[in-house]
């Protein structure tokens, strides 16, 4: 039912919405319909930009390197997602339980890494992983073999890790914020074991933030750039990253948009499914 | 009572905090299906003593035993204890059926026996047909028999029941008690139910445990509690009680009140040496035994002047505010004060059995932590 009112208000939300839709559509309606027409013209090295419009760059998609490459982005995207999973539950767990000032200051900390950048957190993980640097000589020192982890799988998943974990941690706190604290008791007292009481009751009650802080962590990881860029070297191969080659490198600008198009694709679906299940979950569980 | 034999034995018990309500060396013990109701206002302790009882926290001194066994180091789920939490504490996730199966499947029951026991429990608290809810979509009266089945499907040794009606309206509330108090009479739970209503308290209680600043005040059946309180806050607390200061003249237990006119005497047949002369205290006389009038024949009455100065009608009994000499205010309710026809402004005589004038030592008139009561 509409009154006059509800249309008042939507007009001018409406309104207030504009500067920002503004912005998005120059800022990435624009690039994107750029890419889509540039996807479009045949690939190769060196490619002039003419000619099309083919789906010739997409069928390249099939073609080596990107499947494997794509499985391995996959692969690490993975990885981290569930190890931010991992470590921040139990930072999650004790700030949904802490008040007032403790609270701040605990949430504070959570979110301080933010306030830098991710470049500049990547250079502090160079000088943490490599063979010369903390992880090495602190090997050496107590008398085992020396070895870095930069330039390895192992070393972009630690940093990708540390650089999403913020996120992760505040979207499960969210969901923990949300559930009666009596509900663990209850669990107990019914019978079931600290790690039974868990499974069943705290962990379904934190899905819906587990699951959109996954998709955030998931979409962030796959389009990772300066992380993966500076800490992999040339072990570690990311869509994101052969993009960037296809088009620095072999000057493929088809073939890197195509890609950019199936990234952005899967980003996009990635973050509507999960963000759609948290909201439907949240729904059921606590009624929106 | 000795502990082997008592359903549930908390021996002084003590919990302290930085911010929760403290415990203070409380000792209850509670016989076999026998229904304790813990009453005291908010603070008093109550909730953290059945945490100490369940096992969600552990005492800084004191035991607790259940049916026998002392419970020090033994985990909750170990303990067999059924609870109702103030929230209920449903399981938001788990349709109403899951939510009571899951104790019994906890203990090892299979699936489908513990659905069994489920539908069972939710038929006999009445909540058969809705099963299949998700506990955000039924009433507060439904989640609170929800609850109780809950607790009951596992047959617990002890039940305990927080603030078990408190988020209810009044009408509902009195149902619920009555089918709550059935419930566990019928299932021989060793049930300890903490209230801040006294009402609630008196009606469903073998014995009520009066709890005040982390300690109990008295246990005592609902009618001692009222006839007999053992201190002035239970005498405050419980009911509502005139509380007049007097000083002690002399052996018999004769007291003199602090205002001209004759001395009245008080009951000291509990026991205890009635306080010597001279000796401070004071006197708890229930409005329901103050009655006006002509005297009574009997000498077992203690009479003193007073002035009607307010009358307040409560439905099925009158309550009436008379100034007594010394300026103190003696207040007066019952049934037969309406044959009395005095109206504000008349000189009366006031009566009250000797029996019933109960003597509190000291005669500090504060009754600190009091919640306002005014029935």
């Amino acid at each position: 039912m509409d009154s006059p009112g509800d249309r008042r208000r939507r007009r001018a939300a409406a309104l207030l919405l504009l500067p920002a839709l503004a912005v998005v559509g120059v800022a990435a309606a624009i690039p994107v319909g750029v890419l889509v027409r540039v996807s479009l013209i045949p690939p190769g090295p060196l490619a002039p930009l003419e000619g099309g419009p083919t789906l010739a760059a997409f069928r390249g998609l099939l073609a080596a390197p990107w499947a494997e490459v794509a499985g391995g982005t996959a692969g690490l995207a993975l990885a981290t997602t569930a190890l931010t999973v991992v470590l921040a539950f139990p930072a999650a767990w004790v700030l949904s339980r802490a008040t007032g000032s403790i609270r701040s200051v605990l949430t504070l900390l959570v979110v301080a890494p933010l306030l830098m950048s991710v470049v500049v957190r990547a250079y502090g993980w160079t000088l943490i992983l490599g063979a010369r640097g903390f992880l090495g000589e602190s090997l050496a020192a107590v008398g085992l073999p020396r070895v870095g982890l930069l330039h390895t799988g192992a070393g972009v998943l630690i940093a990708l890790t540390e650089a999403f974990l913020p996120f992760m941690i505040l979207a499960l706190t969210a969901s923990l914020d949300r559930s009666d604290r009596s509900l663990v008791d209850a669990a107990r007292g019914l019978g079931a074991s600290p790690a039974s009481a868990f499974l069943r009751v705290t962990l379904p009650l934190a899905l819906p933030g587990l699951v959109a802080g996954a998709g955030f962590v998931l979409v962030g990881c796959l389009s990772a750039y300066a992380t993966p860029a500076l800490l992999g070297g040339s072990a570690t191969r990311t869509l994101v990253l052969e993009i960037y080659e296809r088009i620095t490198i072999h000057f493929d600008w088809p073939a890197a948009a195509a890609a950019s198009l199936v990234l952005l694709a899967a980003a996009t679906a990635l973050l509507t499914a999960t963000a759609g299940f948290s909201r439907r979950r949240s729904a059921t569980v606590f009624g929106g | 009572m000795k502990r082997e034999d008592a359903g549930l034995a908390a021996l002084d018990l003590t919990k302290r905090f930085d911010d929760v309500e403290p415990v203070a060396g409380v000792t209850l013990e509670v016989g076999r299906g026998e229904l304790v109701a813990l009453l005291g206002s908010s603070g008093a302790g109550k909730s953290t003593i059945l945490r100490l009882i369940a096992g969600h926290l552990e005492p800084d001194a004191g035991e607790v035993w259940i049916g026998g066994e002392p419970m020090e180091g033994i985990p909750p789920e170990k303990r067999n204890v059924g609870m109702v939490f103030q929230s209920y504490a449903l399981f938001p996730h788990l349709n109403l059926r899951r939510n009571v199966a899951f104790g019994p499947q906890r203990r090892g029951e299979s699936r489908r026996a513990a659905r069994r026991i489920a539908d069972e429990m939710l038929a006999r608290v009445g909540l058969a047909d809705l099963a299949g809810r998700m506990p955000r979509e039924i009433s507060g009266g439904e989640a609170q028999r929800a609850a109780v089945a809950r607790a009951l499907a596992i047959r617990p040794d002890v039940l305990l029941l927080d603030e078990p009606l408190s988020s209810l309206d009044a009408a509902l509330r009195r149902d619920l008690r009555t089918q709550l108090a059935e419930l566990q009479r019928e299932f021989a739970a060793t049930t300890v139910w903490v209230t801040h209503d006294q009402e609630e308290a008196l009606t469903v209680a073998d014995r009520v445990a009066v709890l005040h600043e982390g300690t109990i005040q008295q246990i005592a059946s609902p009618l001692e509690l009222h006839t007999r309180p053992a201190n002035r806050f239970v005498a405050a607390f419980v009911g509502k009680m005139n509380l007049l200061p007097a000083t002690a003249t002399g052996a018999g237990g004769r007291f003199r009140i602090f205002f001209d006119g004759p001395s009245v005497r008080a009951a000291t047949d509990d026991g205890g040496d009635p306080p010597a002369a001279g000796t401070p205290v004071m006197l708890g006389i229930r409005p329901e035994v103050v009655q006006i009038g002509h005297p009574p024949a009997s000498p077992g009455f203690n009479s003193v002047a007073a002035r009607v100065v307010g009358t307040r009608f409560l439905g099925d009994r009158l309550e009436m505010s008379l100034e007594i000499p010394g300026g103190r205010r003696l207040l007066a309710r019952g049934n037969s004060l309406f044959g009395s026809l005095a109206r504000e402004g008349d000189a009366v005589r006031a009566h009250w059995p000797i029996a019933d004038t109960r003597v509190f030592p000291g005669r500090d008139a504060s009754t600190r932590g009091l919640p306002g009561r005014d029935a």
